[in-house]
Protein backbone atom coordinates (compact mmCIF):
# COMPACT_ATOMS: atom_id res chain seq x y z
CA UNK A 1 0.00 0.00 0.00
CA UNK A 2 1.53 3.26 -0.83
CA UNK A 3 -0.18 6.84 0.44
CA UNK A 4 -0.33 9.32 -2.63
CA UNK A 5 -0.89 13.59 -1.95
CA UNK A 6 -2.61 15.88 -4.53
CA UNK A 7 -2.08 19.31 -3.11
CA UNK A 8 -4.34 21.98 -5.12
CA UNK A 9 -3.13 25.45 -4.50
CA UNK A 10 -5.64 27.98 -3.92
CA UNK A 11 -6.05 31.42 -1.73
CA UNK A 12 -6.42 28.87 1.49
CA UNK A 13 -2.91 27.99 0.46
CA UNK A 14 -3.79 24.54 -0.70
CA UNK A 15 -6.20 22.11 -0.64
CA UNK A 16 -5.06 18.18 -0.32
CA UNK A 17 -6.14 15.31 -1.09
CA UNK A 18 -5.07 11.82 -0.55
CA UNK A 19 -5.06 8.38 -1.81
CA UNK A 20 -4.10 5.10 -1.55
CA UNK A 21 -2.64 3.74 -4.35
CA UNK A 22 -4.71 -0.10 -4.03
CA UNK A 23 -8.16 2.13 -2.95
CA UNK A 24 -9.63 2.20 -6.69
CA UNK A 25 -12.64 4.53 -5.09
CA UNK A 26 -9.94 6.85 -3.62
CA UNK A 27 -7.93 6.71 -7.00
CA UNK A 28 -10.70 7.23 -9.02
CA UNK A 29 -11.79 10.29 -6.56
CA UNK A 30 -7.85 11.70 -7.16
CA UNK A 31 -8.17 10.84 -11.33
CA UNK A 32 -11.34 13.23 -11.30
CA UNK A 33 -10.44 16.30 -9.50
CA UNK A 34 -6.89 16.29 -11.37
CA UNK A 35 -8.59 16.40 -14.70
CA UNK A 36 -10.87 18.80 -13.45
CA UNK A 37 -8.07 21.03 -11.92
CA UNK A 38 -5.93 20.68 -15.63
CA UNK A 39 -9.50 21.18 -17.78
CA UNK A 40 -9.03 25.01 -15.66
CA UNK A 41 -5.75 25.23 -16.55
CA UNK A 42 -3.99 24.13 -13.93
CA UNK A 43 -0.11 22.94 -13.93
CA UNK A 44 0.38 19.56 -12.55
CA UNK A 45 4.01 18.75 -10.99
CA UNK A 46 5.22 15.49 -9.52
CA UNK A 47 7.64 16.03 -6.26
CA UNK A 48 9.79 13.46 -4.67
CA UNK A 49 10.92 13.55 -1.37
CA UNK A 50 11.82 16.66 0.60
CA UNK A 51 14.75 17.82 0.06
CA UNK A 52 14.20 20.20 -2.73
CA UNK A 53 14.37 17.83 -5.29
CA UNK A 54 13.12 19.21 -9.02
CA UNK A 55 9.80 18.55 -10.00
CA UNK A 56 8.57 17.10 -13.12
CA UNK A 57 5.21 18.25 -15.40
CA UNK A 58 3.20 15.57 -15.42
CA UNK A 59 -0.48 15.77 -18.00
CA UNK A 60 -1.77 12.37 -16.72
CA UNK A 61 -2.94 11.65 -13.57
CA UNK A 62 -0.36 8.91 -12.28
CA UNK A 63 -1.61 7.01 -9.15
CA UNK A 64 2.04 5.61 -7.95
CA UNK A 65 2.97 9.24 -7.95
CA UNK A 66 4.49 10.41 -3.88
CA UNK A 67 3.39 13.74 -4.32
CA UNK A 68 1.61 16.20 -6.98
CA UNK A 69 1.22 19.93 -6.76
CA UNK A 70 -0.78 21.41 -8.98
CA UNK A 71 -0.62 25.18 -9.50
CA UNK A 72 -2.92 27.68 -11.25
CA UNK A 73 -2.06 28.87 -14.63
CA UNK A 74 1.11 31.41 -14.52
CA UNK A 75 0.44 35.11 -15.69
CA UNK A 76 2.85 37.53 -16.34
CA UNK A 77 2.72 40.96 -14.24
CA UNK B 1 -72.85 99.81 13.06
CA UNK B 2 -70.23 100.12 14.46
CA UNK B 3 -67.75 98.07 16.32
CA UNK B 4 -64.60 99.28 18.34
CA UNK B 5 -62.04 96.89 20.00
CA UNK B 6 -58.75 97.56 22.02
CA UNK B 7 -57.15 94.06 20.78
CA UNK B 8 -57.84 92.34 23.56
CA UNK B 9 -61.43 93.39 24.20
CA UNK B 10 -64.13 93.74 21.51
CA UNK B 11 -67.40 95.43 22.26
CA UNK B 12 -70.71 94.63 20.79
CA UNK B 13 -74.15 96.20 21.33
CA UNK B 14 -76.55 93.07 21.06
CA UNK B 15 -76.04 89.56 19.87
CA UNK B 16 -79.30 90.57 17.64
CA UNK B 17 -76.83 92.93 16.02
CA UNK B 18 -74.25 90.00 14.59
CA UNK B 19 -76.67 88.76 11.92
CA UNK B 20 -76.02 92.24 10.35
CA UNK B 21 -72.99 93.01 8.35
CA UNK B 22 -70.99 95.82 9.92
CA UNK B 23 -67.91 97.80 9.82
CA UNK B 24 -65.78 97.20 13.13
CA UNK B 25 -62.48 98.46 14.08
CA UNK B 26 -60.53 95.73 16.03
CA UNK B 27 -56.76 95.53 17.02
CA UNK B 28 -56.29 98.33 14.71
CA UNK B 29 -57.92 97.24 11.50
CA UNK B 30 -60.72 98.68 10.67
CA UNK B 31 -63.43 98.48 7.57
CA UNK B 32 -63.78 95.14 7.43
CA UNK B 33 -67.60 93.76 7.47
CA UNK B 34 -68.35 91.16 9.47
CA UNK B 35 -71.25 88.94 10.03
CA UNK B 36 -72.22 87.02 13.47
CA UNK B 37 -70.00 84.52 13.06
CA UNK B 38 -67.16 86.57 12.22
CA UNK B 39 -67.65 88.42 15.54
CA UNK B 40 -68.28 85.54 17.35
CA UNK B 41 -64.55 83.89 16.59
CA UNK B 42 -63.10 87.13 17.31
CA UNK B 43 -65.15 87.48 20.33
CA UNK B 44 -63.24 84.54 21.29
CA UNK B 45 -59.79 85.65 19.98
CA UNK B 46 -59.84 88.59 22.04
CA UNK B 47 -61.52 87.61 25.25
CA UNK B 48 -60.63 84.05 26.28
CA UNK B 49 -59.14 82.49 22.68
CA UNK B 50 -55.99 84.36 22.47
CA UNK B 51 -54.79 83.53 26.61
CA UNK B 52 -55.89 79.96 25.53
CA UNK B 53 -54.45 79.41 22.61
CA UNK B 54 -51.27 80.83 23.42
CA UNK B 55 -51.65 78.28 26.26
CA UNK B 56 -52.30 75.57 24.20
CA UNK B 57 -49.83 76.01 21.73
CA UNK B 58 -47.19 76.30 24.26
CA UNK B 59 -48.56 73.07 26.01
CA UNK B 60 -48.97 71.37 22.95
CA UNK B 61 -45.28 72.50 21.61
CA UNK B 62 -43.70 71.63 25.14
CA UNK B 63 -45.27 68.36 24.34
CA UNK B 64 -44.20 67.79 20.63
CA UNK B 65 -40.84 68.96 21.31
CA UNK B 66 -40.85 66.77 24.22
CA UNK B 67 -41.67 63.82 21.82
CA UNK B 68 -39.47 64.65 19.06
CA UNK B 69 -36.35 64.97 21.60
CA UNK B 70 -37.79 61.60 23.15
CA UNK B 71 -38.11 60.31 19.26
CA UNK B 72 -35.06 61.75 18.28
CA UNK B 73 -33.08 60.54 21.38
CA UNK B 74 -34.32 56.65 20.27
CA UNK B 75 -33.50 57.16 16.97
CA UNK B 76 -30.04 58.04 17.76
CA UNK B 77 -29.36 55.71 20.18
CA UNK B 78 -30.67 53.18 17.45
CA UNK B 79 -28.14 54.07 14.71
CA UNK B 80 -25.71 54.15 17.49
CA UNK B 81 -26.30 50.56 18.26
CA UNK B 82 -26.41 49.62 14.79
CA UNK B 83 -23.11 51.40 14.19
CA UNK B 84 -21.52 49.53 16.81
CA UNK B 85 -23.07 46.43 15.68
CA UNK B 86 -21.71 47.31 12.00
CA UNK B 87 -18.24 47.89 13.67
CA UNK B 88 -18.23 44.76 15.65
CA UNK B 89 -19.30 42.82 12.19
CA UNK B 90 -16.56 44.72 10.74
CA UNK B 91 -13.83 43.52 13.24
CA UNK B 92 -14.85 39.84 13.43
CA UNK B 93 -14.93 39.40 9.54
CA UNK B 94 -11.49 41.53 9.77
CA UNK B 95 -10.37 38.97 12.12
CA UNK B 96 -11.46 36.02 10.29
CA UNK B 97 -9.66 37.03 7.12
CA UNK B 98 -6.64 37.91 9.04
CA UNK B 99 -6.71 34.44 10.44
CA UNK B 100 -7.60 32.91 7.37
CA UNK B 101 -4.77 34.65 5.41
CA UNK B 102 -2.53 33.61 8.41
CA UNK B 103 -3.68 30.08 8.01
CA UNK B 104 -2.79 30.38 4.13
CA UNK B 105 0.05 31.56 4.66
CA UNK B 106 1.37 28.62 7.11
CA UNK B 107 0.49 26.16 5.05
CA UNK B 108 1.90 27.96 1.82
CA UNK B 109 4.53 27.78 3.45
CA UNK B 110 4.99 24.28 5.35
CA UNK B 111 4.44 23.04 0.91
CA UNK B 112 7.55 25.20 -0.14
CA UNK B 113 9.32 24.25 2.64
CA UNK B 114 8.85 20.59 1.95
CA UNK B 115 9.77 21.45 -1.77
CA UNK B 116 13.12 23.07 -0.62
CA UNK B 117 16.96 21.53 0.02
CA UNK B 118 18.11 22.05 3.39
CA UNK B 119 20.58 25.20 2.21
CA UNK B 120 17.48 26.68 0.64
CA UNK B 121 15.46 26.15 3.63
CA UNK B 122 18.39 27.89 5.28
CA UNK B 123 18.69 31.20 2.80
CA UNK B 124 15.11 31.53 2.78
CA UNK B 125 14.99 31.62 7.08
CA UNK B 126 17.74 33.74 6.91
CA UNK B 127 17.24 36.48 3.73
CA UNK B 128 13.86 36.16 2.49
CA UNK B 129 15.17 34.34 -0.58
CA UNK B 130 16.82 31.07 -2.14
CA UNK B 131 18.01 30.37 -5.40
CA UNK B 132 18.14 27.50 -7.69
CA UNK B 133 20.42 26.91 -10.33
CA UNK B 134 18.94 26.26 -14.15
CA UNK B 135 21.21 25.77 -16.77
CA UNK B 136 24.38 27.14 -15.31
CA UNK B 137 22.21 30.37 -14.44
CA UNK B 138 21.38 31.45 -11.53
CA UNK B 139 17.61 32.50 -10.12
CA UNK B 140 17.04 33.97 -6.98
CA UNK B 141 13.41 34.02 -5.69
CA UNK B 142 12.52 36.16 -3.14
CA UNK B 143 10.02 36.15 -0.51
CA UNK B 144 6.97 37.98 -2.70
CA UNK B 145 4.74 37.58 -5.16
CA UNK B 146 5.38 40.24 -8.03
CA UNK B 147 8.52 41.24 -9.83
CA UNK B 148 10.68 38.65 -6.96
CA UNK B 149 12.69 36.33 -9.32
CA UNK B 150 16.08 37.92 -10.12
CA UNK B 151 18.63 36.35 -12.57
CA UNK B 152 22.43 36.71 -10.73
CA UNK B 153 24.95 36.89 -12.06
CA UNK B 154 28.80 36.90 -10.49
CA UNK B 155 26.62 37.96 -7.00
CA UNK B 156 24.67 40.89 -8.48
CA UNK B 157 20.27 40.75 -9.76
CA UNK B 158 20.77 42.07 -13.22
CA UNK B 159 17.07 41.05 -14.28
CA UNK B 160 14.19 40.51 -12.86
CA UNK B 161 11.25 38.45 -13.58
CA UNK B 162 7.68 38.49 -13.11
CA UNK B 163 4.94 35.90 -13.25
CA UNK B 164 2.70 34.22 -10.93
CA UNK B 165 -0.01 32.18 -10.51
CA UNK B 166 -3.11 34.53 -9.11
CA UNK B 167 -4.92 34.38 -5.84
CA UNK B 168 -2.71 32.57 -3.76
CA UNK B 169 -0.35 32.96 -1.28
CA UNK B 170 3.22 34.80 -1.94
CA UNK B 171 5.19 31.04 -0.78
CA UNK B 172 2.82 29.16 -2.89
CA UNK B 173 3.77 31.86 -5.95
CA UNK B 174 7.14 30.88 -4.97
CA UNK B 175 6.76 27.38 -5.28
CA UNK B 176 5.46 27.57 -8.38
CA UNK B 177 7.75 30.23 -9.78
CA UNK B 178 10.28 27.50 -9.00
CA UNK B 179 8.71 24.42 -10.06
CA UNK B 180 8.06 26.57 -13.76
CA UNK B 181 11.91 27.48 -14.08
CA UNK B 182 13.20 23.73 -12.91
CA UNK B 183 10.76 22.39 -15.18
CA UNK B 184 10.06 24.34 -18.60
CA UNK B 185 12.35 27.48 -18.10
CA UNK B 186 11.69 28.60 -21.60
CA UNK B 187 7.92 28.71 -20.84
CA UNK B 188 8.55 30.87 -17.67
CA UNK B 189 10.67 33.68 -19.85
CA UNK B 190 7.97 33.97 -22.08
CA UNK B 191 5.06 34.33 -19.58
CA UNK B 192 6.95 36.75 -17.81
CA UNK B 193 7.32 40.03 -17.81
CA UNK B 194 11.41 40.81 -17.92
CA UNK B 195 12.72 44.00 -16.81
CA UNK B 196 17.25 44.83 -16.91
CA UNK B 197 18.36 46.12 -13.43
Amino acid sequence: MSMGELAIMDHSGDTKLMWDSENQDEVANARKTFTEMKAKGFMAYTVKGKSGDKGEVIREFDATAESIIMVPQMKGG
Amino acid sequence: MYYAGTGTSITVPCATSWSNAATYTFGGVSGTTVTSATSWYNWNNARVGLYQQAQWAQWQGGIVSARTKKRAAEEEARFRAEAEARRRRYEEECQKATEARRKAEARARALLMTSLSPAQRESLEKFRFFDIEIGGKTYRIHQGTHGNVRQVENGREIVTFCAQPEGVPAEDAMLAQKLMLETDEAAFLRVANARRL
